[in-house]
């Protein structure tokens, strides 16, 4: 076990993949001779050479579609959209194509592959360099949307993504490239479509991924100064979505909350929500409740960025009037 | 490639042509042109290339009746006219070599080896068809045959020919990979990524770009200020070729030299194949935008009837040809009588192949 960092736990995963599979290949603009912008590929090029590990022209939807046609006759290709909001220009080859590869030929041919990328809001970013849209593609059958939290759950959900037999979208989180974590030496593969519960709780529970699961933490902690106990949940798989998991924290504490990075509005908070409340419209005791991103372009200052992203004082104090707690 | 002149450097059209780094692109159309016009030499239409035209066109001809006979939901976006491409261009290809293609991309299939059957029964929702009637007319799609995607966005399956493409050099199997797609195409961004790809990395992918007049309906003339389509290639430092797009000899040894250009090593080929769409845009669609004549005038360049007047030419007989016409008759019908005595789509697997996994 060793306190790793969040990027290299990727990089480790990348490295073991290209080792035990020939089949895998690596590229996107600059992963290879400069190692990535946030330097997550660093020295694989080096290790693999340029068959295994290459650049490529900033060219998303082109090279998006290579990865496509790759992994239909073969290849096991990973490939990096340098930042989330680029998915856009390779919306059409992610949708149009990698999704429906599988059922528009009936199994004949299928698209194995990983699109890794970044996402989330750093001091400074701008309106394009910062959008959580994973609701756009969780809403797309035939892919897998993943979000990674943790070094460990980047490394062996990574590499899980990585040997799935079906296009998987990775989502990364800027800010979490430096955080470190516990990162077992051995290795090991995490399974896609679960949850995980990142601490136990009775009265709450707060369902989060990617940065904003310590945010959840935060909430959770300033709770236990108000006798409450919350449980918080790392969602970690976006699409498929393991409400086995929900449902039974929920059976538990009866309340649930939805904390993300994205937008509130049109957010997969907003789908989750739904969801709970047809499927367990009695085991609720309060109605679902969502917090995120307000409706708006995000701005460059830090001082409007603030205010855009959601709070951790306004998640605790909303949660507290729901649960009409005596204020302190 | 810029030239001094008082106020500053300029490129002029000289030094863009007469530059060192442009001859070996001029140089590489040249070979291709002469090696193409090598392969063409002598070569006349078989009775077999009648014979493949015919049964595109007759099935085709045979959908849309059963278009019109409300059989089929969606447009058919009919290939009548360009039948040589198929057969010539695709025909060049080996079994084990990879196609991407568009929605008009039956004729493109059959040609590439797809079972007939499949094809009749999939534009019929039919259960049998190649993709369970959940694909339809749009998207012809057999592994046993390396047809692996048509694409109903124009220009969308053009990047997946070059991921085939990366896949057989990766993996060593010495295949290419051949991408077709209309003029109308070329303006589309997804084209112009494929072939900045495949250069840069050298792929060896056909970007077979079968020129019929029309961007679906508006003129090819009006939709750039490029003089000839096959330029856009160059831009791109890929080499070019055009050829005769309604004669299968020429297509054939145009393709032919482009594919042996790409499985030696030597990078991506652009062939630019003229040929014309003798029908609507869709089954049905009349056709009111082209100038008075001009339909008439592509009629009696139709490459079927031109099939007919070669093998007339050189000595096979109107009841050769007769009865190589009935044989396919007899298939087409049979590929129709299959598919309408098949059942249709089955909505029990509505909710089959959309992950490896069923969804629960």
């Amino acid at each position: 076990m060793t306190d790793t960092y969040y990027w290299r736990a990727v990089n480790r995963a990348l490295d073991e993949e290209l080792a035990r599979d020939e089949r895998v290949v690596l590229f996107g603009e600059d992963v290879a001779l400069p190692g990535g912008v946030f330097g997550v590929t660093r020295g694989l090029a080096g290790r693999y050479g340029p068959q295994r590990v290459f650049d490529a022209p900033i060219s998303e939807n082109g090279f998006v579609g290579a990865a496509v046609g790759a992994a239909m006759v073969g290849l096991r290709p990973v490939c990096e959209l340098m930042f989330m909001d680029f998915s856009l220009v390779a919306s059409d080859q992610i949708i149009n194509h990698a999704a429906k590869i599988r059922y528009l030929t009936q199994g004949a041919y299928h698209a194995p592959m990983v699109i890794r990328s970044q996402q989330g809001v750093s001091p400074g970013s701008s309106a394009q360099h910062t959008q959580s849209l994973e609701a756009i593609f969780t809403a797309v059958p035939g892919l897998k949307v993943v979000a990674a939290a943790t070094p460990a759950d980047a490394y062996g959900l990574l590499k899980t993504a990585i040997r799935d037999e079906d296009p998987v979208l990775f989502l990364e989180h800027r800010m979490l490239y430096t955080t470190k974590g516990e990162l077992p030496d051995e290795e090991f593969l995490l399974p896609l479509g679960t949850a995980r519960t990142v601490r136990e709780g009775d009265d709450v529970t707060i369902v989060s991924w990617l940065a904003s699961v310590a945010w959840a933490e935060q909430v959770a902690d300033a709770l236990v100064g108000r006798g409450v106990s919350a449980e918080v949940i790392d969602l970690r798989s976006l699409q498929p979505v393991d409400y086995e998991t929900l449902e039974a924290s929920v059976a538990k504490t009866g309340r649930i909350a939805i904390l993300h990075e994205a937008m509130r509005h049109g957010g997969v908070g907003a789908e989750i929500a739904a969801t709970l409340h047809e499927r367990l419209p009695d085991a609720l005791k309060a109605p679902v409740q969502r917090f995120g991103a307000e409706f708006l372009p995000m701005p460059v200052a830090p001082t409007l960025q603030e205010v855009v992203q959601p709070r951790v004082p306004d998640v605790v104090a909303a949660l507290a009037t729901s649960m009409a707690l005596a204020s302190t | 490639m810029t030239t001094e002149a008082s106020g500053g450097a300029y490129i002029t059209y000289e030094s863009v042509i007469d530059s060192p780094e442009m001859q070996p692109l001029i140089d590489a159309c040249g070979d291709l042109a002469t090696r193409a016009g090598e392969l063409a030499e002598g070569e006349v239409a078989s009775l077999d290339d009648y014979a493949g035209m015919v049964r595109i066109r007759r099935t085709e001809e045979e959908l849309s009746r059963l278009k019109r006979e409300g059989m089929v939901a969606p447009n058919i976006h009919q290939s009548i006219g360009q039948e040589a491409v198929s057969v010539g261009g695709v025909g060049a290809l080996r079994r084990g070599d990879f196609l991407t293609s568009t929605y008009r991309g039956r004729g493109h299939a059959l040609g590439k080896g797809a079972s007939l059957r499949g094809v009749v029964a999939e534009v019929l929702h039919r259960e049998t068809g190649l993709a369970r009637g959940r694909s339809g007319p749009m998207h012809m799609v057999d592994a046993s045959c390396n047809v692996i995607f048509e694409s109903a966005i124009v220009g969308g399956a053009a990047p997946l020919a070059v991921g085939a493409a990366l896949g057989a050099n990766r993996l060593d199997t010495n295949a290419v990979a051949m991408t077709i797609f209309g003029e109308g195409a070329t303006s589309q961004g997804t084209v112009h990524e494929a072939l900045n790809l495949a250069g840069a990395w050298k792929l060896p992918v056909i970007f077979l770009l079968e020129n019929n007049g029309y961007s679906e309906m508006t003129p090819a003339a009006d939709t750039t200020a490029l003089a000839d389509f096959s330029w856009r290639a160059l831009c791109h430092g890929i080499p070019a070729i055009k050829t005769d797009g309604n004669s299968v000899p020429a297509v054939r040894a145009a393709v032919r030299a482009a594919i042996q250009w790409a499985r030696t090593g030597r990078g991506p080929v652009l062939v630019e194949a003229m040929t014309y769409r003798l029908t609507g845009h869709y089954a049905g669609e009349p056709g009111l935008y082209r100038p008075t004549g001009e339909l008439d005038a592509a009629t009696k360049r139709d490459p079927i009837a031109r099939a007919v007047h070669e093998l007339l030419g050189r000595g096979v007989t109107q009841d050769e040809i007769d009865a190589a016409e009935a044989v396919v008759e007899t298939e087409v019908a049979d590929a129709v009588q299959f598919a309408l005595t098949s059942p249709l789509a089955d909505p029990a697997g509505v909710s089959e192949h959309v992950y490896q996994e069923a969804i629960s």
